[in-house]
C-alpha cells in the first residue's frame, strides 16, 4: 500500500497504474497472449455500434511476434533499460499480460530493485499462476527483501510443481540458515547436493557444499566444515566465500599456512573477472 | 515514567503490538516537541546531493553540570555554501524530568562549523566532563570550566591542546589507551572532500540509477591517535602507535574502544564505510597491531567488505566476552561478529536473527540495551538511506526508513512489532544515543534525523525491576572507561562494558543498565572489573536504584532513587 501511494504521488504513472491493477488482479486464463489475441479477433468481428457501446476504446495493438523473445535477449545481454523501454508500453496497454509483466519485473530484479520487481512478479503471477518462470526471481526478490515467510512459500510452491528444482531446495536451505533452523537447512542442502550431482551441476553442488560448510562452522564442527568447504572448492575452485570461510576455519584449526593460502586464493578470486559461482544462483 | 509527569501528558501515543497481536514488551513513547530538544538539525540541503550532506549530526549524553541527570549535546551541521557558518551545535540541560532547556548561549557554546559527532571525557582530570567535537574542518575540544557568574561554560582549547585535526572527522573516543590513568583520544577520519569543488557525479550508480559521488573514488583519510601528556596537552602518536594500517586508511565512520581479547588492555575497533573495518589490538606501551583480518572482523563471513556505519558491543551469547554488531548499508545484512574467545570472531548474523530483517535497511546508530527489562538485551538500529534516488518509483526503495527494533526472544533477535504511529513513520535516521533521560532506570533513545528533528523516544516498557550502575573512576578517568560491570544472579551473569566512543558519531550514557524481569526477587551481586584490573564486588545489591560505585575501595557506594 505504501509503495503504491508513493508511486501515485510521484511521476511514475505507468508503475502506479500497474500497481493499482495489482489490487484487482484479473482471473487466471483471461490475460495471456493467446487470450489477448482471441479477444482482439472477437473485437474485430463486432459492429461499430456494439464496439462503441461495450468497449469505449479499441484494444491496444499487440506487439509484433517475437517481441517477448527480443526483450528477453536484451535482458540477458544486461540491457535492462532498453528492455524496459520496450516492455513498459506493452504492459501499460495490456496490464494483465503475465509474460510481459514478468519480463518487466525481471529488468528491475536484474538491477537489484527488489521492491518494484516483487510487486510486478506478484502481479504477473496473479494474472497467470502458470507463469512459472516468474517464481524463482520472485522468490529471490522476497528473500533479498528479508521477507522470508513469503519467499519460503514461493519456493515451496515451485517444488510442488517441480520437486527436483534444485535452486528451490537451495533457497529453502538458505532460508532455514537465516532462521537458524539447522535440521531443515541440512536437509534442504543435502537434497540440493544430491540433485545437483545427479543433474551434473557443479556450481550448484559447490554452493550446497559451501553452505554445509557454513552450517558446520556454526555448529563449531571445524573438521566437518573444512571437509565440506574443500569439497566445494574441488567443484568450484575459485568460489570466493568458500575460500574465505576455509581460511577462517584453517586458522582456527591452527593451520596457518593453509589459511594464508586460502586467503591468497580468496583475494585472487575477488580480483578476478568471475569470482566463483556466487552465493545466490542466477 | 515516575519523574516525567509533564511529558507523559504531552506524549503523542504509547502502545505497541507484538507479533501475535498481543501487547509488545518494548514500548516507547515519542515525546511531543522532542521534549524540548527543539533543534531542527542541519546537514546541507534536501534532497542531499553530495556525500558531505548525508552523514547527519551526532549526539552526546553526559552530565555537563554535575546535577545527576543526562544533558544532551547535538553536533549540528551547516551547508555546502557556508560549511564554517551553520546554525551551530547546541547544548540542552535536563530539567530533571526528561525535558530539556537550550543552554547553548548560557554556556558560551559558539561552534558554528559543520559538526559531525562528539566524544565525552574528562581529559584534564578536573572532575568535569569535556567535549571533543568532530567536524568537517578543525575539530573542537570544548573544556568544561566554571563560569564567572556560576554554572559552567565551554571553551574551545583544541589548538592549544594539539588536537585540532583539520580533516573531515566523524567519530572519536576518549579512553586510557596506554594505561597511565588519563584519557587519550582516538579520532576517526572519513575522506578528503572540497565543499567548494565537489566531485563529479558521473559514473556513480546504485540500483541502476545515477547517484552522488563517493565514498569509493575519493581519498580516505587516516585516523589519528592523540596521547594525553597531562597538563591539558596531547601529542600526535598516530604513526608511533601503528594506527596507519598496512592496507591503507579506510573511510572511517565509527569507533569503539574496549578490551575485546580479555588481556586487560583496551583495543580499538574502527568501522569503515566501503572499506575493511579495522581492529587495533593493543600490545601495550601505546603500540597497536591491526588485526581485523586475522580476527575475522574486517569483513563479513563471506569475505565481503561492508559499509559499516554503527558499532554496538554486547555479550550476545553470554560467554563473558564482548561480541560485536555492526550496522551496514542496504542490500547487505547487518553483521554480528561472535567473539569466540580465542582471538577469533565468527559471523553469526543469521544464527542470531539480525541478518534478514536488515536487507533493505541502511543502518546507522545502534545499541544493545534491555529495553523491556526482561533480563536480556534488545537491539535498536536507526535507519535511513543516503540516496534520495531510492524514492524514484523506478527504484521502489525508500530514502526514509523505519528504525529496526529487535527484541530478544528465545535467543534470537526478532522484530519487536509496533503499532504506534511513531513507528509507522519513516525517518532519515542517523545517530542514536541511549540512556535514562527521565530517571526511571530504563533506557530511552535519542535519534537524530537528516535535516529534521531529534526524536526522543521514552521507554515505557515497564514498570519492571531494574538496576543501574554508575562508576566513578579515579581522577583522569571520571567514568572508569574500560571497566566491565557484571550483574550476577542465580540464573547467570549480565555484562556491560563501559566503552570509549559510541555507535556512530555519538556517545551513550556511561551508566550500566540492567533489567531484572526474570529475577525480580533474586539475590544480586554487582562485580566491577576496573580499568587497572582490580575487581570489586558488592553482594546484596538493591534493585530499583542507581548504584554509584567509586573506584577507591575506601569510598562507600551511593544509592540514588
Amino acid at each position: 500500500m505504501e509503495l503504491r501511494a508513493r508511486l501515485v504521488s510521484a511521476t511514475g504513472i505507468l508503475l502506479a497504474s500497474i500497481l493499482a491493477t495489482t489490487a484487482t488482479a484479473p482471473a487466471a486464463g483471461q490475460t495471456g497472449p493467446a487470450e489477448l489475441r482471441a479477444e482482439t479477433r472477437l473485437a474485430e468481428t463486432q459492429s461499430d455500434e456494439t464496439r462503441s457501446a461495450e468497449t469505449p476504446s479499441p484494444p491496444a495493438p499487440l506487439p509484433p511476434p517475437g517481441e517477448m523473445a527480443r526483450c528477453k535477449e536484451l535482458i540477458d545481454a544486461g540491457l535492462n533499460g532498453a528492455a524496459r523501454a520496450r516492455l513498459a508500453p506493452i504492459v501499460e496497454a495490456h496490464p494483465g499480460w503475465a509474460r510481459a509483466t514478468a519480463l518487466l519485473a525481471l529488468t528491475y530484479y536484474k538491477e537489484s530493485r527488489f521492491e518494484v520487481a516483487a510487486t510486478l512478479f506478484a502481479r504477473a503471477l496473479a494474472a497467470d499462476p502458470q507463469e512459472i518462470a516468474a517464481r524463482p526471481p520472485y522468490g529471490w526478490s522476497l528473500y533479498s527483501l528479508g521477507r522470508l515467510d513469503e519467499a519460503e512459500e514461493m519456493f515451496e510452491s515451485l517444488l510442488a510443481v517441480k520437486p527436483d528444482y534444485t535452486a528451490a531446495h537451495y533457497a529453502l536451505g538458505l532460508i532455514d540458515l537465516d532462521r537458524d533452523e539447522i535440521d531443515g537447512a541440512r536437509r534442504h542442502l543435502a537434497t540440493t547436493l544430491e540433485l545437483a550431482v545427479a543433474q551434473d551441476d557443479p556450481p550448484m553442488a559447490g554452493r550446497a557444499r559451501a553452505r554445509l560448510g557454513d552450517l558446520y562452522l556454526r555448529l563449531d564442527d571445524l573438521p566437518a566444515a573444512r571437509r565440506e568447504l574443500e569439497l566445494a572448492l574441488e567443484l568450484v575452485p575459485d568460489e570466493g566465500d568458500a575460500l574465505f570461510t576455509l581460511s577462517r576455519v584453517l586458522q582456527r584449526l591452527g593451520d596457518e599456512e593453509g589459511a594464508a593460502d586460502a586467503r591468497r586464493r580468496f583475494e585472487a578470486a575477488k580480483a578476478g573477472p568471475a569470482p566463483g559461482a556466487g552465493r545466490l544462483p542466477g | 515514567m515516575r519523574r516525567r509527569p509533564a511529558l507523559a501528558a504531552a506524549a503523542l501515543v504509547a502502545g505497541a503490538l507484538g507479533p501475535s497481536g498481543g501487547e509488545a514488551a518494548i514500548r516507547f513513547t515519542i515525546a511531543e516537541k522532542s521534549a524540548g530538544l527543539d533543534l531542527v538539525m542541519t546537514s546541507g540541503g534536501m534532497p542531499s546531493r553530495e556525500i558531505l550532506e548525508v552523514n547527519g549530526g551526532g549526539i552526546a549524553l553526559f552530565d555537563y553540570d554535575g546535577d545527576g541527570d543526562l544533558d544532551v549535546f547535538l553536533a549540528n551541521g551547516a551547508t555546502l555554501a557556508a560549511p564554517e557558518l551553520g546554525p551551530g551545535s547546541r547544548l540542552y540541560a535536563n530539567r530533571g524530568d526528561g525535558t530539556f532547556a537550550d543552554v547553548t548561549r548560557q554556556v558560551g557554546l559558539t561552534l558554528t562549523r559543520w559538526a559531525m559527532g562528539a566524544a565525552v571525557g574528562d581529559y584534564d582530570g578536573d572532575g568535569w566532563d569535556d567535549l571533543y567535537v568532530t567536524c568537517y574542518g578543525a575539530n573542537a575540544l570544548l573544556r568544561n570550566e566554571a563560569a564567572a557568574g556560576g554554572g559552567r561554560r565551554f571553551v574551545d582549547v583544541a589548538s592549544e591542546a594539539g588536537v585540532a585535526d583539520p580533516r573531515w572527522s566523524t567519530s572519536a573516543a576518549f579512553a586510557d589507551l596506554d594505561g597511565d590513568g588519563d584519557l587519550d583520544l582516538y579520532v576517526v577520519n572519513y575522506l578528503a572532500f572540497d565543499a567548494a569543488h565537489p566531485p563529479e557525479r558521473a559514473g556513480n550508480a546504485f540500483k541502476g540509477v545515477p547517484v552522488m559521488a563517493g565514498p569509493r573514488g575519493l581519498d580516505p583519510q587516516p585516523d589519528a591517535l592523540f596521547e594525553n601528556l597531562g597538563g591539558g596537552r596531547f601529542r600526535d602518536a598516530t604513526t608511533a602507535a601503528g594506527i596507519l594500517p598496512p592496507g591503507g586508511p579506510g573511510y572511517g565512520l565509527g569507533v569503539r574502544v574496549l578490551d575485546f581479547d580479555g588481556d586487560g588492555r583496551p583495543d580499538v575497533f574502527v568501522g569503515n564505510d566501503s572499506t575493511e573495518d579495522h581492529l587495533f589490538h593493543n600490545r601495550g606501551e601505546l603500540v597497536f597491531e591491526e588485526s581485523a583480518t586475522v580476527a575475522g572482523v574486517a569483513a563479513n563471513g563471506a569475505g565481503t567488505t561492508q559499509a559499516t556505519m554503527g558499532i554496538a558491543p554486547a555479550d550476545v551469547d553470554a560467554d563473558g566476552d564482548p561480541d560485536l554488531f555492526i550496522s551496514v548499508f542496504s542490500d547487505d545484512t547487518n553483521t554480528l561478529h561472535l567473539n569466540l574467545g580465542d582471538g577469533f570472531f565468527d559471523d553469526r548474523s543469521a544464527q542470531f536473527g539480525v541478518a534478514a530483517s536488515s536487507r533493505p535497511h541502511l543502518g546507522w546508530g545502534c545499541g544493545f540495551y534491555d529495553f523491556d527489562l526482561d533480563g536480556d538485551e534488545d537491539l535498536f538500529v536507526a535507519g535511513g538511506h543516503v540516496y534520495p534516488e531510492m524514492d524514484d518509483p523506478q527504484v521502489g526503495a525508500a530514502w526514509a526508513q523505519r528504525p529496526l527494533v529487535l527484541e530478544r526472544r528465545r535467543g534470537r533477535f526478532e522484530p519487536a512489532g509496533c503499532a504506534a504511529p511513531w513507528c509507522e513513520e519513516r525517518y532519515h535516521g542517523r545517530a542514536t544515543a541511549f540512556g535514562d533521560l527521565d530517571g526511571d532506570r530504563d533506557v530511552d533513545v535519542l535519534m537524530t534525523t537528516l535535516n529534521g528533528p531529534v526524536l526522543a523516544l521514552f521507554n515505557d516498557s515497564g514498570p519492571a525491576p531494574s538496576l543501574a550502575v554508575g562508576l566513578r573512576g579515579d581522577a583522569g578517568n571520571l567514568h572508569a572507561t574500560g571497566s566491565l560491570v557484571e550483574l550476577e544472579t542465580p540464573a547467570g551473569a549480565q555484562r556491560r562494558w563501559i566503552t570509549g566512543g559510541g555507535s556512530y558519531q555519538s556517545v551513550d550514557a556511561t551508566d550500566a543498565y540492567f533489567g531484572l524481569g526474570s529475577e525480580p526477587a533474586a539475590e544480586l551481586t554487582v562485580r566491577v572489573r576496573w580499568p587497572d584490573g582490580t575487581v570489586r564486588k558488592l553482594d546484596g545489591a538493591p534493585r530499583d536504584r542507581l548504584l554509584v560505585m567509586p573506584a577507591a575501595p575506601s569510598s562507600g557506594v551511593t544509592l540514588r532513587p
